[in-house]
């Protein structure tokens, strides 16, 4: 039986916090019943791996979500038992990657992640004298099929602090998770967009630690960035 | 050339940390997410946002480095190795990206070499300062280059300079290049050459929007971009056998919009990887004369799914061999402004919204149409739907009516055996009128697997006399599928049907839905 904690978590639907060694709840940590289905069919079933982190805890995650990332793909078949050692990686940080590729796994394209343009005409509003005549992209949102980006909105917003989605940056990029690396640095940049450079400083606890002369120097350099 | 560099590893950067203190700082954060074995489960509820709320209150110290007023073990956003804080800046605006030196040290040497996004039109919009900026921008950069958005007047005041801008190191490999025209319609004579310069990222650019310009055929020849995914060619002057030949030169092609080109006439198209074609082809002359695009012929376009037609178009011939475009989805807007339009697929031909071919083939693939017409006609539209059996979905825009659109006698044989599978259906322009709602009711009353109807119009359909007589007229009670969701919704975006500017439209899935912001205040009825 599921403990009381993995329902809230469940309820949550973000941060999984299954006790130790409990197989069972431990599939709570993902989102898809698949994984559940799995999970209890068995502990090692092959099928899933176990992310060992520093300090010694676990996180189950399946093969096909452990794809996601370059690092644990190239270290899957080199280990014993299925258990990944993870360094550096707070466990939990590594619940909540695995919780993201748990439910990107499914829809995850290789290629197409390899090869995404960078949108260099963001969904974001610019604010742009409105010229009719400017031919400009018009914004598109995109169908959201598998509730994917809904999904992602949601990770994001749970996040407790910008010390938390650093973390999930960190570990992202230390696992070669494409996806979910684009998915923090775009939740970076929008803390700072539309904002001047001390709001900027603000939102994410930056230290102005340039002398007055420094500043006036860099504000020469790029001077044509503070015109206006 | 990978299509992006992944330069980002955690060694780079001078403060990424090793790995022994990353967990160390890490670690710090258990105070913040429950550790697995000594923890309740976490009282505090999720969703607090990222914005500085903090579930402990860190002891404040003052740290260079970018950690700021975090505590010691929490992570700070000058953490992040260089690559990383690269691409962040990588995805602001030219401006805010330009402003990121002056966050701390250290950011002060990261926008340099960061890929580049400089966009014109976020810049002053005076020309001579424009300029100045942009040298400015150019001068101080080290590249590499993500994306170049060009004023057009900059280029046309001097060709020379554009020219020269693309050869600086700061746009090398560049993956986007921009030309933001400002439509003029009558100015197509004494187009400048496109910059020979364009030629030496034939390896690196993916997206093109050239305009404004004129590709000579020697410059046709030289045409080859091997990464090449989207190409618009808007306003240019370009020969026939130059377009196929710049065409061709894209093997990896999958997005191609062509805008009001001067020079070519007919444009066949042969490619295994075009999976959408947007034409726009100028209205036209006092003598009923085009001077643009007046055919194109689809010969083999196994991957291609979307033809869309953006603007107005007279005169425009279109040709679908038969089984050259099995995967074609999204059709439209087919107007019925000029009875020299013409749409053969294979052996069905519809002239002028009609269907005027004797024999009774159907293009099943289809699931997706726009028309327009100047008078509504519901016969029109059924013939149009028989041709197209699996149409999901339906745009309609209409301007007068023909008749009232009287259907239960006419069609009485053709409801009993035919099966309406649309889906979704937005009746655009819509005032309520009698042959309007005549229309709209046989749809409501027919089609069973209907999900959604969806009726666009002026301001009056946010009354709710307006709205509650609609569902009088238009038998809402008994319609056909008891699921179908009946909105009325205010239309104040103003704007052509098919909703491309840009070749990146193209790779929306449906470009006739109305995605623009604050543009649609729906009320949803049933």
């Amino acid at each position: 039986m599921a403990p009381p904690a993995a329902a809230a978590d469940k309820r949550e639907g973000k941060r999984p916090m299954p006790p130790e060694g409990d197989p069972a709840a431990a599939a709570a940590a993902g989102e898809t019943t698949e994984q559940e289905a799995q999970a209890a069919g068995g502990a090692e079933a092959g099928d899933d791996l176990v992310l060992v982190a520093d300090c010694g805890a676990e996180v189950r995650l399946t093969r096909s979500a452990a794809r996601m990332s370059t690092t644990i793909l190239h270290m899957m078949d080199d280990c014993a038992e299925g258990r990944v050692p993870v360094a550096g990686v707070h466990a939990g940080v590594l619940r909540l990657v695995a919780a993201y590729c748990e439910r990107h796994a499914p829809h995850y394209d290789p290629e197409a992640s390899a090869a995404r343009l960078r949108d260099p005409f963001p969904p974001f509003s610019i604010d742009f004298r409105p010229t009719a005549h400017a031919i400009r992209p018009v914004t598109d949102p995109g169908p959201d099929p598998h509730g994917l980006e809904a999904w992602d909105e949601k990770f994001i917003a749970d996040l407790p602090d910008n010390s938390a989605l650093f973390a999930v940056i960190l570990a992202a990029n230390y696992l070669g998770i494409e996806d979910l690396l684009d998915l923090g640095c775009t939740a970076v940049a929008d803390k700072m967009r539309g904002k001047a450079p001390e709001e900027v400083r603000v939102a994410l606890d930056i230290e102005n630690d340039y002398t007055p002369e420094q500043e006036a120097e860099v504000r020469r350099e790029n001077a044509w960035a503070f015109e206006d | 050339m990978a299509p992006r560099p992944k330069k980002r590893s955690r060694a780079s950067g001078p403060s990424a940390a090793p790995d022994g203190q990353l967990a160390a700082e890490i670690g710090g954060i258990s105070a913040i997410l429950p550790l697995p074995a000594t923890d309740a489960p976490d009282p505090k509820p999720a969703g607090a946002g990222g914005d500085g709320s903090r579930w402990q209150e860190p002891p404040v110290q003052a740290r260079g480095g970018g950690r700021g007023n975090a505590g010691v073990n929490s992570i700070g956003v000058g953490d992040l190795p260089d690559a990383v804080l690269q691409d962040i800046i990588s995805l602001l605006p030219t401006k805010e990206a330009g402003r990121t030196p002056i966050l701390s040290s250290r950011w002060r040497h990261l926008w340099r070499t960061a890929p580049l996004i400089l966009d014109c039109l976020q810049l002053p919009a005076d020309l001579p300062a424009l300029s100045g900026a942009v040298s400015r921008i150019l001068a101080a950069h080290r590249g590499p280059g993500r994306c170049f958005c060009v004023d057009t007047r900059l280029f046309h005041s001097s060709p020379a300079t554009l020219d020269a801008w693309l050869q600086s190191q700061a746009l090398d490999g560049l993956q986007e290049l921009d030309m933001c025209g400002f439509r003029r319609q009558n100015e197509l004579a004494a187009l400048p050459p496109l910059p020979p310069s364009t030629f030496r990222f034939s390896r690196c650019l993916r997206v093109a929007a050239l305009s404004e310009c004129t590709i000579s055929d020697g410059a046709a020849r030289a045409f080859y971009f091997s990464q090449m995914k989207e190409l618009e060619l808007e306003r240019v002057s370009i020969s026939e056998a130059s377009l196929h030949r710049a065409i061709a030169g894209c093997p990896i092609l999958e997005c191609l919009l062509l805008g009001h080109s001067v020079g070519s006439r007919r444009v066949r198209i042969k490619s295994a990887t075009l999976r959408s074609i947007g034409v726009c082809s100028p209205l036209l002359d006092g003598v009923g004369a085009s001077t643009g695009i007046v055919e194109i012929i689809i010969q083999d376009a196994p991957s291609l799914e979307r033809l869309v037609f953006p603007e107005v178009h007279q005169g425009l011939r279109v040709s679908v061999i038969a089984g050259a475009a099995p995967k074609l989805e999204t059709l439209g807007c087919i107007y019925d402004v000029d009875p020299s339009s013409r749409f053969v697929f294979g052996s069905m031909v519809i002239q002028d919204l009609r269907v005027v071919s004797s024999s009774r083939s159907v293009v099943s693939s289809i699931k997706v149409l726009a028309i327009n017409f100047y008078r509504l006609s519901l016969d029109l539209v059924i013939d149009l739907l028989m041709c197209f059996p699996c149409l999901e979905k339906l745009y309609i825009q209409s301007y007068r009516s023909a008749g009232n659109n009287l259907w239960r006698r006419k069609h009485r044989n053709l409801i009993r055996s035919f099966d309406i599978r649309l889906k979704t259906i937005v009746f655009l322009r819509y005032r309520g009128i009698k042959s309007q709602v005549s229309f709209a009711t046989f749809f409501l009353l027919n089609a069973k697997l209907l999900e959604t109807m969806r009726f666009e119009g002026g301001p009056y359909m946010e009354d709710e006399d307006f709205i509650a007589r609609q569902h009088e007229l238009l038998q809402v009670e008994k319609r056909a599928s008891i699921g179908a969701k009946i909105d009325f919704a205010t239309d104040k975006c103003d704007h052509y049907l098919t909703h491309v500017k840009h070749v990146h439209d193209l790779s929306i899935t449906d470009p006739f839905e109305c995605t623009c912001p604050e543009s649609l205040h729906v009320r949803p009825n049933h």
